[in-house]
């Protein structure tokens, strides 16, 4: 109802811009499944790292709402630091990766950077799971699930519950 | 299909290893009951709240938890740009430097879910300190424009806009919480809150009630005496109702708030309990948000009653001649009805055609009986707007907006204890420009032109309030009018910290003040001199790892003929920090804001320095949260003369303790 209440209320034009403010919804729902789906997969110990590393490339599909939910969450009982990398050579070591649509282009070069560490790549765009993504957010119709890139996956050492794989699209 | 899941789920658990069975069968059930969940299609990439067409910060439920702010000016005095003062009357708001003296925050816009708390009439009343109403605690976010704005949201968005916009009521059939909150300088709240989901209906009600003993108070200029702290109590109690619907609304606001003026304005008698002013603002919203095909339609039927009341004791001492009790009545009816349409044409531009129509009512008595002034306005408020958002790639989009407002004036009188004075009907009319351009060239930088104007039209206590002796109407009064050019760079760090950079020019026309006529006679007058304010701002936030930072800074400059304006601060910032482990979370937060001392006896706003440090713990059945405002340097200003300046300071309350307790059912 607030949500609505912003933009109906507002005189006139400001309904856009209130609403160009706010996150939609099926970014908020991309947010909520990236935090459930870390329960379910295994990374292999990465030394003293005191917080899970969330590094998002290229145009955020989230507006401001990954920072705001992962700033009083933890993920593996760690506090989360979301990175925002402006090229590949700057990513770091992280153990989320969100590629973005805008980096389709560079995709090869991405997942030939983060190839044989740890870290879960994730996207939402079309065909990036099938290219090599670990993880898929899919929209079908009005709901939201998951394609997962099993090689991918166990290629960097991560470990899915099998519970989880039920639930998943497997793609090859 | 979702039996199929089920099923999975089940043959899934059992093939589990034994460590954590429990938890993953939670897990994923929870996870189940995710993507069972529809979600609403977006049509575009949800922007960055900084790729918006204008100058904006939110502060955040969780901000506003963690802080522990009690009022909405307490809570955006530390936003960029922003200050606010208590007078002991009301909570007044300044913009990027500028503090009015005497303003009842008729420069900022305010809004609650929409609907706009300003009043023409706007005799006395702030809506920013306890009486805007509604619990900080019952708030999920508040949008902050810095900035005209008026080609959006019309009259009084001059300065600046605050939408404030309160949580959702919860998807359970029913469930609350309740607040009590007590302060070590004898402040006692208790909030309520109620709601729920029956089918497609969401409905919330929340009562609130503050009481505040007060502090004692001494006016040395005045009187040697100190003043008991029962002179400056404070009372309020609110009422706030919503449901809603997939594409209906409606809500429901009544408040009333008593100050008691231990500062005694306008010459009354210091020491009097008779003293005090009394604000009752309420409102109906009703809206139904139907779509046509490609085109969103808005249809909101709306209506207020505003009214300020004041008691003042006269002795003929401070004021001489005047003996008795003056009692002042001035409610402000209006009924209002808003139509809109937005609809997409192509793929990259967005059009929104708006008209707003209000008609009201003001009524008011003001006197020591049998000396009365009844003053009796009709008036109405009209404007259309036409907005176009281009976004032609990625990279770069456009927004340009124009509203024609009018206010027109059908009759207004007034009788001064049986003199009848008949003021010329009439209207004020104009146009407000609106133009962003966005260039976006890299996922990390973002680059922004605006030019916004602003109006304010004369309230009708300016206009139209007269005691024929001292203090004379004026129907010619304009309406005041500000437009603001500016250029902003925001980038995102890697770090995922956001920095802004701002520059900024404003020219201000028409500014309304009261001028002294001579012969003991004032009237309100627009000033002949444009003032011209340049403003240079930084803002930098970011979270991180349990860790949320924000910090600000503004440096302004205010000048009228060649003059700096004197309630102008030069310089003014904030910086704060919040720590969250678990259910815990701590912050600490300092202020400053300069002031530029006037000439003997001129006003200038206070300068001010206040530490805030919090600490929160969050249960599953209690949350509590203490609380240390420590305003180091701060000064109240208090209004104590005729017009509106005043005379004497006297330090803030200084240290207080808060503590406050909630609990969710």
């Amino acid at each position: 109802m607030a949500g609505r209440a912003a933009w109906t209320g507002a005189a006139c034009l400001g309904a856009a811009m209130v609403l160009s403010a706010q996150p939609a919804p099926e970014a908020q729902a991309k947010v909520v499944l990236m935090d459930k789906l870390t329960r379910f997969v295994d990374w292999p110990a990465r030394g003293d790292a005191k917080a899970f590393v969330l590094a998002v490339l290229g145009r955020t599909p989230f507006g401001d709402e990954l920072d705001s939910y992962f700033a009083s969450r933890t993920l593996k009982n760690r506090p989360v630091v979301v990175r925002y990398p402006h090229q590949v050579s700057e990513l770091g070591e992280c153990d989320l990766l969100f590629i973005c649509a805008s980096e389709k282009a560079s995709l090869p070069a991405i997942l030939d950077k983060v190839k044989g560490q740890p870290v879960l790549t994730v996207a939402d765009a079309e065909g990036f799971a099938r290219a090599g993504v670990m993880v898929g957010l899919v929209r079908s119709e009005a709901r939201i699930g998951f394609e997962v890139n099993l090689a991918a996956t166990r290629e960097a050492g991560l470990r899915m519950a099998p519970g989880f794989l039920q639930l998943v699209k497997l793609v090859p | 299909m979702r039996q199929h899941l089920r099923h999975s789920i089940a043959l899934a658990i059992l093939a589990l290893p034994a460590m954590g069975q429990d938890s993953i069968q939670d897990d994923l059930l929870d996870l189940q009951k995710t993507l069972d969940q529809p979600v609403q299609v977006a049509s575009k990439r949800p922007q960055r709240l900084k790729e918006a067409p204008a100058d904006i910060t939110v502060l955040r439920a969780q901000d506003l938890a963690d802080l522990g702010y009690r009022t909405l000016a307490e809570a955006l005095g530390g936003v960029l740009g922003y200050r606010s003062n208590d007078d002991r009357a009301y909570a007044g708001l300044g913009v990027r430097g500028l503090y009015v003296l005497g303003d009842q925050n008729t420069r900022v816009l305010i809004l609650l879910d929409g609907h706009a708390l300003n009043s023409l009439a706007e005799v006395g009343s702030s809506k920013a300190g306890e009486d805007f109403g509604v619990p900080m605690d019952q708030v999920e976010r508040i949008e902050i424009v810095r900035g005209p704005a008026s080609s959006l949201y019309g009259n009084n968005a001059f300065l600046g806009m605050v939408n404030v916009v309160t949580k959702d009521p919860p998807p359970a059939a029913a469930a609350g919480q309740a607040v009590a909150t007590a302060s070590s300088r004898g402040l006692a709240g208790l909030d309520g809150t109620l709601g729920g989901t029956a089918g497609t209906t969401r409905w919330q009600a929340t009562l609130s009630g503050m009481t505040r003993n007060g502090s004692e108070t001494s006016f040395p200029e005045l009187s040697p005496r100190t003043l008991p702290a029962e002179l400056d109590e404070e009372q309020r109690q609110s009422a706030y109702l919503r449901a809603a619907g997939p594409d209906w609304s409606v809500a429901g606001f009544a408040m009333e708030r008593t100050q008691y003026l231990a500062s005694a304005p306008f010459n009354t008698v210091l020491g009097s309990e008779q003293n005090r002013y009394k604000n009752r603002i309420a409102f109906a919203d009703g809206r139904y948000t139907p779509s046509f095909g490609p085109v969103e339609t808005l249809f909101r039927l709306y209506g207020d009653r505003n009214e300020f009341l004041s008691d003042f004791a006269y002795d003929g001492v401070r004021q001489p001649g005047t003996t008795g009790l003056y009692h002042e009545s001035d409610p402000n009816w209006s009924l209002g009805l808003e139509l809109q349409a937005r609809s997409r044409i192509g793929a990259s531009l967005l059009l929104t055609l708006g008209q707003e129509l209000s008609w009201q009512h003001y009524g008011s008595f003001a006197g020591i009986d049998p000396a009365i002034v009844a003053t009796q306005v009709r008036h109405r408020t009209g404007s259309t707007c036409l907005q176009a958002d281009w976004t032609p790639s990625e990279t770069f989009s456009a927004s340009l907006g124009f509203q024609e407002s009018v206010w027109t004036v059908d009759s207004a009188s007034l009788d001064a204890a049986g003199t009848p004075v008949v003021y010329p009907a009439g209207s004020l009319r104009g146009g407000t420009p609106r133009l962003a351009l966005i260039w976006q060239p890299t996922a990390a930088d973002i680059f922004k032109a605006l030019y916004g104007g602003g109006y304010r039209n004369p309230t009708i206590f300016e206009r139209y309030y007269s005691d024929i002796s001292t203090f004379v109407g004026n129907a010619q009064l304009r309406a005041e009018r500000i437009t603001t050019l500016q250029a902003m760079w925001v980038r995102i760090w890697t770090s995922g910290l956001q920095s802004q950079l701002s520059a900024s020019t404003s020219t201000w026309r028409h500014l309304v003040q009261a001028q002294d006529l001579g012969g003991g006679q004032q009237q309100f007058q627009n000033d002949p001199d444009s003032l011209a304010g340049t403003a240079l701002e930084g803002e930098l936030q970011g979270r991180w790892g349990g860790w949320g930072l924000y910090g600000q800074a503004g440096l302004y400059r205010w000048a009228q003929d060649g003059q700096r304006f004197p309630n102008a601060a030069s310089a003014q910032g904030a910086f704060r920090l919040t720590r969250h482990w678990g259910p815990w979370s701590a912050s600490g937060e300092v202020r400053y804001v300069s002031s530029r001392p006037g000439a003997p006896g001129v006003a200038a706003a206070p300068a001010a320095t206040v530490l805030r440090l919090a600490s929160r713990w969050e249960g599953r059945r209690l949350w509590l949260r203490a609380t240390l405002e420590d305003a180091l340097q701060a000064r109240r200003v208090d209004l104590v003369a005729t017009d509106y300046a005043p005379v004497t300071r006297m330090p803030s309350d200084g240290r207080t303790f808060f503590l406050s307790v909630g609990m969710p059912f």
